[in-house]
């Protein structure tokens, strides 16, 4: 297939398709070979294949974040070391005030050299087990600073010349907590980046630097194209869009996420001045985050077949402030970062909203997360887990879609524990996981449904993290709110307790204890009147909704007893508030 | 004298492959009736008979087995079309099914709806009971909201039931008291018992599996009462065997009991089809590559056998039960092309077969890969099938042109070509992202190559991934009915026993081998299969403490019997270690569950040696754009009729037939098998 000179726009689709393939290849090369549980089961790494300049050429996209999150640490790399790259070198980095997106994320980049040119890069970024700090784990809610985080690594080379740096590698493995399993780790991230390096040597090696240097060009150019085309589908104007959070870990107040969208014909200007300072706390996307963020949502907002490279990113202007929520300044904490793309997702859909409202989707249920450590008395040792059960929601509906009930949060996809095995691992059992009913945002389009979670532990000496926001999803054009996360522990002995949404419980954690979280609701799409009476009556005969709520959001009257709507009377009520939006109603 | 015959129902075409006690055989093709795939398939016996100068009485009175793939389940799932089911479930878990731990698909697409549940909200019940995770009953069944659920359900029409507790895999006392409770409340339903059917440990998986079987039993039960009765009222006194996703057939009554299991009976077929073409020719490894209208099916062969996994999603619905190891793109004859953002990109959309490719003139508005391979000159232009499909040039040439040519700036042909180039590598990167996924190295490959279009495009695909042997069966277009009369009796049993390997308990083990043989044997003498055709296959699912995937590791017999536990620690590192590249050998491993395969040999079937027909000369010429080359040249026309075993033709060429056409390139060379299949390699 090679020897023919095919039209170039048939050449670059399929070197696409093969840098994509040696992307996949890699990522399956890590999947395979971890040892981490991050890595090889909840798949917490991405893999991306960069040009000389760090610039982002392919990525597999499994999961959201990272594919837009190397990059950057590339161009750190190559800022930092401009001419001293050589053929046979390996860089590691996490430093978040060089383009990294949580201080947990470790990266290698290899270098990839035709002879003496720089061809391209390849990189390789995962969640680390341990990557030193006072606690472990390297989560520390409590951190006001980056040194209460986790070791931070500027771009130093690991290896020089194909020959392993031992002064280098030592000491950072001499500050983490688990170098037995880090270590094997951070060589299977090189070993998948040198499995690249070799595919894509080869392909530039077989058709000559030039012809490659000017597919990557060709396909930067036909991206370009399509996202300028994309562009220009959104009217041409300037729109706000605002989200806000109230607790930061330490005190309470608004903080607010505010972007500035302007679309001028083809291009596109986001500009997050506005946005609240940095806080004293770890809540703070640093620069790789807040743009891998918008770069995951704004992916949502055109042809999800559109390729993600530099293309994609020439008609962009991205402005984030130094020194704000979304670019801080060191020596900032910054664990959280990661979550508050959930907080920017929502600024980023208010602002698109006006401009293109049928491609957008209302609120989706923000994370909520938590750690368990704890005594397993059955097994007789120490256990860690994260309820990934409860860590998921409704999401917000969309123009032609309801949301999905208790489905995936932005950003965040990860499997649910099967209930078999959550009883058989850890000493906690299970007496609840169903959806909740009435949490659903009402809408023409309606929100998913949040789901509540009950289950009993059996353990001792328990330590529970909780982080996460507890707001459900905004409603949208008429569209009413999800219901909110609720997280509640209730003990043996009738009490119980709410802890904030980020707090480190130290409170005794006694056998017997009830673990309660009610996940949020998505929010709404368009007026709830406006819903067929037949698709309310479904909801209401699958028990989502209660009567009342058909009633009062959606004016569908229906028999409490059987369920059974009544036609005449849903049309007088709705013919009688038809002018009336119910939000106005509500208040 | 007793001949058999295996039949595979697909989309538009039903096959049929007839076998004679001396090893001859005949083929036949009819067109699929969908509404009951019975009448078609009686149609095509009727007409078959003709040809075998027989009445349909006569030819079924001398058939003594069918085997037979079958894509009833299949469909009704596709279509929604099942039973109307009720799920009865541990009280505080009936969303399970619907959440579907959560996976959303595709991270990007907004509108991504979620499928619909197989069974509504509201027909999803709570029954209090509950077992505790070591499977001790802590709460009986309460009878009152079985009793209910029932109501509810007669009221509603439900016909089919699911029962599904949580924990119940290794403790059934609760499924079985409310499945007497509802036999006796609901009369006539069919109902699935979850620790029946898939005794192993984790209730989503056991829960969607034991769903879907509800879901599509009544429809299979129905359909193959319809085909049984049918077959029986025109003189058949034989065996009908139905072919399962497992790769294995089963008798028609197992296979009414397990429908879930026979979602994948078509793919199957292909996959059995490739083990055997590939052993034929030395080959322990190799990828089917089945191309047909509109997608394109891999299949795995490893060790020489069609690979199985425990657990695969289909059409986004769970089912945990084995199935041959195939994944499906959306490539194809019918495949679109179309320039977006300057690229031009072919596929997954198709034309299907209505309106199909532009050159059918059936209303064909858009450019597919058969347009393309008819203006390259791959195809003829006089026509497919002898021509009963006749064929329009200038239209495939004008929609290229329309819709690819001018946008790009360049010729008609280089347009086709481009089509071709793009496709190629698509389907090389599907064949490469399985294997890589699976850990193995496409150059170990064979290529084993069906369908109707398979044959023009799988060179450049081999080439891509540097596979060297590339076999395509003589007549192609049967394969899949011929993989369905290669295969063997097959029933797939598993029990959970969940233990640390340290602290097992022998004696239990060996004891749930002993009731999984037991029942393996039972089944297999009910399909008349005598103690010498039988064997047993054992397996321990086993992973390291913490782990949350599991290895399915082979054991003997002997090493259960024996208490060999230190062998299967080294077999499971090792393994771990050939997987995942690692091994940790001071790690706790856990015993999951406990596998048995029983396995009855069907009389063998290979097809008879062909003869020397001596040096064919080429029946004509054309014109043609070889891949890798933008010039129109002349090239050699063979008609397979008259290539006898053992010739050998060089590139360029193309050999003709009535329903499979190839494409040799250059630099490759076809050689003529003894059962007259091409094979082709790269000139060295």
């Amino acid at each position: 297939v090679e020897k023919r000179v095919s039209p170039l726009a048939a050449r670059v689709a399929i070197f696409r398709t093969r840098l994509k393939s040696f992307a996949r290849e890699m990522v399956v090369g890590i999947q395979r070979t971890a040892r981490s549980p991050l890595k090889n089961q909840a798949y917490d790494f991405g893999v991306v294949i960069m040009d000389p300049q760090g610039g982002m050429m392919e990525a597999d996209e499994f999961r959201a974040l990272f594919p837009f999150a190397i990059h950057p640490g590339c161009r750190n790399v190559v800022a930092t070391f401009g001419e001293e790259i050589y053929p046979g070198d390996v860089f590691m980095h996490n430093d978040v005030f060089g383009g990294n997106l949580q201080p947990n994320d470790a990266g290698v980049y290899v270098p990839i050299f035709v002879g003496d040119e720089l061809v391209a890069w390849t990189g390789a970024k995962g969640h680390m087990a341990d990557l030193g700090g006072p606690v472990p784990s390297s989560c520390n809610p409590t951190a006001t600073d980056y040194f209460q985080e986790s070791l931070r690594i500027p771009a130093v080379k690991v290896y020089e010349r194909g020959k392993l740096r031992r002064d280098v590698w030592n000491l950072i493995f001499s500050n983490v907590r688990l170098p037995e399993i880090d270590g094997p780790d951070m060589m299977t991230m090189i070993g998948a980046c040198r499995l690249g390096e070799r595919r894509i040597g080869e392909l530039a090696k077989s058709m000559g630097v030039a012809s490659f240097r000017q597919l990557v060009a060709a396909l930067y150019d036909s991206t370009e194209t399509m996202m300028r085309a994309e562009i220009a589908r959104i009217p041409d104007g300037s729109y706000l869009g605002e989200s806000h959070f109230h607790f930061d870990g330490i005190r309470e107040g608004k903080q607010t996420i505010r972007l500035r969208l302007t679309v001028s014909g083809d291009e596109m200007d986001l500009d997050y001045t506005g946005t609240s300072p940095q806080s004293q706390s770890y809540c703070n996307a640093p620069y790789g985050s807040a743009t891998a963020g918008t770069m995951t949502f704004l992916s949502m907002l055109v042809d999800p077949l559109l390729p993600h490279n530099e293309g994609m990113f020439r008609p962009l202007r991205l402005t984030m402030p130094e020194g704000s929520l979304m670019n801080p300044r060191p020596p900032a904490a910054t664990y959280y970062g990661n979550f508050m793309s959930a907080v920017n997702a929502e600024a980023i859909m208010q602002a698109f909203s006006q401009a293109v409202p049928e491609r957008v989707t209302a609120g989706w249920t923000r994370p909520m997360s938590l750690q368990v450590i704890a005594w397993d008395p059955r097994r007789e040792r120490w256990y860690a887990d994260i309820d990934f059960i409860a860590l998921k929601g409704g999401s917000g509906a969309t123009d032609g879609s309801d949301g999905w009930n208790n489905g995936p949060i932005f950003g965040v996809s990860t499997l649910t524990n099967d209930y078999e095995f959550f009883e058989l691992q850890d000493p906690h059992t299970l007496l609840l996981h169903e959806f909740k009913r009435d949490s659903s945002g009402s809408g023409k389009w309606r929100g998913g449904n949040g789901a509540i979670t009950r289950w009993r532990f059996d353990g001792s000496s328990a330590t529970l993290v909780l982080q996460g926001e507890p707001e459900g999803g905004f409603g949208l054009f008429g569209g009413l709110p999800g219901t909110e996360n609720v997280f509640t522990l209730h003990f043996p002995d009738g009490s119980s307790y709410r802890p904030k949404s980020k707090e480190v419980i130290r409170l005794p954690i006694p056998a017997g204890t009830i673990v309660e979280r009610h996940s949020g609701g998505g929010g709404g799409f368009g007026n709830p009147l406006e819903r067929p009476a037949s698709k309310v009556a479904e909801d209401l005969r699958n028990g989502l909704i209660s009567p009342e709520k058909a009633q009062n959001d959606y004016g569908v009257v229906a028999d409490p007893g059987t369920l059974a709507v009544d036609a005449e009377g849903t049309s007088r009520l709705r013919a009688r508030r038809g002018a009336r939006s119910p939000a106005k109603e509500k208040a | 004298v007793k001949y058999r015959v295996g039949i595979d129902v697909g989309g538009t075409f039903t096959d049929f492959l007839l076998v004679r006690d001396d090893s001859s055989f005949s083929t036949f093709k009819t067109f699929t009736t969908t509404q009951d795939q019975a009448i078609g398939i009686m149609e095509g016996l009727r007409a078959f008979a003709e040809g075998e100068k027989t009445d349909l009485r006569g030819l079924l009175g001398r058939i003594g087995l069918i085997l037979h793939g079958t894509t009833a389940t299949t469909n009704s799932v596709l279509t929604g079309s099942g039973a109307r089911t009720g799920l009865l479930t541990t009280k505080g878990f009936r969303d399970a099914l619907e959440m579907r731990r959560g996976v959303k698909e595709r991270i990007y697409d907004n509108k991504y709806p979620a499928p619909p549940p197989l069974v509504p909200r509201y027909r999803r019940l709570p029954v209090s009971e509950r077992l505790a995770y070591n499977g001790v009953v802590v709460e009986e069944v309460d009878p009152a909201s079985v009793e209910e659920a029932c109501k509810l359900f007669r009221a509603d029409g439900v016909t089919a039931v699911a029962i599904c507790f949580l924990n119940a895999y290794g403790n059934g006392a609760n499924e079985i008291a409310c499945k007497q409770m509802v036999d006796s409340l609901l009369d006539g339903a069919y109902i699935t018992v979850s620790h029946e059917l898939l005794p192993r440990v984790g209730f989503y998986d056991r829960l969607s599996t034991t769903v879907l079987n509800s879901y599509t039993g009544p429809i299979l039960a129905r359909y193959l009462a319809s085909l049984s009765s049918k077959l029986k009222e025109s003189g058949f006194g034989g065996t009908l065997l139905v072919m399962q996703s497992s790769g294995g057939v089963v008798s028609a009554e197992t296979a009414v009991r397990t429908p879930a299991a026979a979602v994948g009976s078509g793919p199957a077929g292909g996959a059995i089809a490739g083990e055997r073409y590939a052993k034929v020719h030395g080959y322990q490894k190799a990828v089917t590559f089945d191309m047909g209208g509109t997608s394109l099916d891999v299949a795995r062969i490893v060790d020489g056998r069609a690979a199985t996994v425990q657990i695969a999603d289909f059409d986004r619905y769970r089912v945990a039960l084995p199935m041959v190891d195939v994944v499906s793109i959306g490539a194809g004859g019918g495949s679109l092309a179309r320039v977006a953002g300057g690229l031009l990109h072919v596929g997954p959309e198709s034309a299907g077969s209505q309106p199909g490719p532009a050159c059918y003139g059936r209303g064909g508005k858009l450019p597919t890969v058969t347009d393309a391979d008819l203006l390259l000159g791959y195809i003829n232009p006089a026509g497919l099938l002898g021509g009963r499909v006749p064929l329009d040039v200038a239209a495939a040439s004008a929609v290229l042109k329309q819709h690819v040519a001018d946008l790009l700036g360049i010729s008609e042909e280089q347009a086709a070509a481009a089509v071709y180039d793009v496709i190629s590598v698509n389907m090389a990167t599907a064949v490469k992202d399985l294997l890589y996924e699976r850990g193995d190295d496409p150059r170990e490959f064979a290529l084993v190559v069906a369908g109707g279009a398979g044959p023009l495009h799988a060179v450049p695909v081999a080439a891509e991934l540097g596979i060297t042997t590339v076999i395509i069966p003589r007549d192609a277009s049967i394969f899949t009915a011929a993989g369905v009369i290669f295969a063997d009796l097959r029933h797939d049993f598993v029990q959970t026993y969940f233990s640390t390997l340290d602290q097992l308990d022998l004696d239990r083990l060996r004891a749930i081998f002993n009731d999984l043989a037991a029942r393996g044997r039972a089944a297999l003498a009910a399909e008349g299969i005598d103690s010498g055709d039988q064997s047993f296959e054992y397996s321990l699912d086993m992973r390291y403490d913490r782990q949350i995937f599991e290895i399915q590791v082979p054991v003997s017999s002997d090493q259960i019997a024996n208490g060999d536990l230190a062998e299967i620690r080294q077999r499971f590192h090792r393994l771990h270690n050939e997987s995942y590249g690692y091994d940790l050998p001071e790690a706790h491993i856990e015993l999951i569950n406990a596998r048995l395969v029983a396995v009855g040999r069907t009389p063998p079937f290979w097809f008879p040696e062909q003869e020397e027909r001596g040096r064919p000369s080429p029946i004509g010429s054309r014109g043609v754009f070889l891949p890798g080359s933008d010039t129109r040249e002349q090239i050699a026309i063979f008609d397979s009729d008259a290539l006898g075993r053992g010739v050998k033709l060089d590139g360029p060429a193309l050999v003709e037939g009535r329903a499979t056409s190839v494409l040799i390139p250059r630099g490759w060379w076809l050689e003529v098998d003894t059962y007259g299949n091409y094979v082709l390699h790269p000139v060295s």
